[in-house]
């Protein structure tokens, strides 16, 4: 894994949230991909959580994630939204072993290999961010 | 015992609607509310309620609550924006009839406007060009260029057809199920008959997503007119009776295995639909449902229980949808050939074949109909049921 720069704290622009997400990108910053937990029971919570709703009231815990994930969907965009992303592309829907979903994009040499349910494991490129790569 | 109706609709009017401008949001709001007063043979001073649902899109200021002076509307005793997405034009229905029904007004225009179609924003990808969140960490996913609306929707297409070793012409068969009806519709903005080849050739914006999959956005304005059911006899224009309403609201956990992609919250706003109407997904006569795109048709197919799960495909490519089929749906063109007002123009083409005025479109029999909006990634449902009658028994 590589270390992001020490200044890139946030993956894209300004946005507005509670003070669990800046531990998610606490870690996604030293290059560890956590997914948050219960603090009572440590059972796994969605990247949507912000308490558990077993036990309300408590900050979520955030437990590393083994990094091994399965596809669960993923789309080609062919229409282009931006200077930045040249089509064809996949955005991909993948599910953590841990059992948290997240948008990410799955590096492959030929889109046509992309079928759900393949195995993934977690990579951290140069510039920081998360992707997938086929096992 | 028969079921009474809780509010009813008396009123319909459009702003202009057009790919072109048609001026601000604002007075487009105007000129529905306007155009819908008239169509009910009333005025202003005889409105006591108004409730406005804009696009999710657009900042609050885009329709703002100062319409109420625009209008010159001085005795509210109902008055809101609804902000539920995609299901804010049903449940201003909702809100209206338990108003009505409680006494709370006496009179309530509901509007939805939007003006999505600008010089800089003259397509459906320009327009709608903004980060859908379904991670959950806030703008995470621009890092992987998910852009605009389809991508999100097309995720949860690319999951059915996966699931149910689906065709993904049978998407196809939805957009030519609406095309069909479309063509019998003169306010329809694509009515040019299609075919499947036609269809498969057509571009991808996001794959399985072709352009045809997509709705039609475009500048408009819709407004409607509510009064108590007991009311409604004193109105020119025949009225849409409202007997059920629902809603269903599943959250995303973000947890594998929540397959919100297959089962959204429109069986739940489905089930509390039916039963406030006292009938069940058999009663349904014809079926508005919210197609942002053309699996929505699909799912909501399935999630308002006529039928069963992993059958729509087949149940709409044997041609059950289309006019002369055995469930007529989105009998204008729906939002992906008539034109897309988020919600509003189910709404609409609801009241237009209750009253018995779809012309070449009518359906033959519009006993029960399904009204569905649907918000966010498949996220907020609402449902009503409508009826030229009163009662149902």
């Amino acid at each position: 894994m590589t270390e992001k720069s020490p200044d890139k704290t946030h993956p894209v622009g300004t946005w507005i949230d509670t003070d669990t997400v800046e531990k998610f990108h606490y870690y996604m910053d030293r290059g560890e991909l956590r997914y948050p937990c219960c603090p009572q029971t440590g059972t796994a919570l969605g990247y949507t959580a912000r308490q558990c709703p077993k036990h309300p009231g408590e900050d979520l815990d955030w437990a590393p994630a083994s990094g091994g994930a399965t596809l669960e969907s993923f789309v080609i965009y062919h229409q282009r939204y931006s200077p930045d992303f040249e089509p064809p592309y996949n955005v991909a829907m993948v599910a953590l072993d841990e059992g948290p979903l997240m948008v990410a994009t799955v590096l492959v040499d030929d889109l046509a290999k992309l079928v759900i349910g393949m195995k993934l494991i977690s990579h951290f490129e140069p510039a920081g961010r998360l992707v997938f790569v086929p096992t | 015992m028969s079921k009474q109706a809780i509010g009813s609709v008396v009123g319909l009017g459009f702003s202009e609607i057009s790919r072109g401008p048609i001026g601000s949001t604002r007075d487009a709001a105007s000129a529905a509310v306007n155009a819908a007063l008239a169509d009910a043979g009333r005025s202003l001073s005889d409105v006591d309620g108004l409730l406005l649902a804009r696009s999710p899109a657009k900042p609050s200021a885009e329709l703002p609550l100062k319409l109420q002076n625009d209008l010159g509307l001085h005795n509210l005793r109902l008055y809101a924006s609804v902000e539920a997405e995609g299901a804010s034009a049903i449940q201003m229905i909702q809100q209206a009839a338990m108003a009505l029904h409680h006494g709370m007004a006496e009179m309530v225009v509901c509007v939805f406007a939007d003006t999505p179609l600008q010089p800089a924003t003259a397509t459906g990808a320009a327009a709608y060009n903004r980060v859908m969140p379904l991670t959950g960490i806030p703008q995470w996913e621009v890092q992987y260029g998910m852009f605009g609306a389809a991508g999100p929707y097309a995720l949860a297409a690319q999951r059915y057809l996966s699931t149910y070793n689906a065709k993904p012409e049978y998407f196809g068969e939805f957009a030519i199920s609406n095309r069909t009806w479309a063509g019998l519709n003169p306010d329809a903005f694509l009515r040019k008959p299609l075919t499947i080849e036609e269809y498969t050739a057509s571009r991808f914006v996001v794959e399985p997503f072709h352009v045809l999959d997509c709705a039609y956005p475009v500048n408009g304005a819709v407004a409607i007119v509510m009064v108590a059911p007991d009311r409604a006899p004193d109105f020119a224009q025949p009225a849409a009776f409202v007997h059920g309403m629902g809603q269903g609201h599943l959250g995303q956990p973000g947890l594998r295995g929540a397959d919100r992609e297959l089962r959204t919250g429109g069986q739940l706003a489905g089930e509390g639909a039916y039963k406030m109407a006292g009938i069940t997904a058999q009663d349904v006569t014809m079926c508005q449902f919210y197609d942002a795109f053309s699996y929505l048709g699909l799912v909501s197919l399935e999630d308002y229980g006529l039928v069963g799960r992993g059958e729509a495909g087949p149940y709409i490519a044997d041609g059950n949808t289309r006019p002369g089929g055995a469930l007529p749906v989105n009998t204008g063109g729906g939002h992906l050939s008539g034109y897309y007002l988020q919600g509003v123009t189910p709404i609409a083409e609801a009241i237009i074949q209750l009253r018995g005025q779809a012309d070449a479109r009518q359906v033959p029999n519009n006993d029960i109909a399904l009204v569905t909006g649907s918000g966010g990634r498949l996220d907020y449902h609402a449902a009503v049921i409508l009826s030229p009658m009163g009662a149902l028994s």
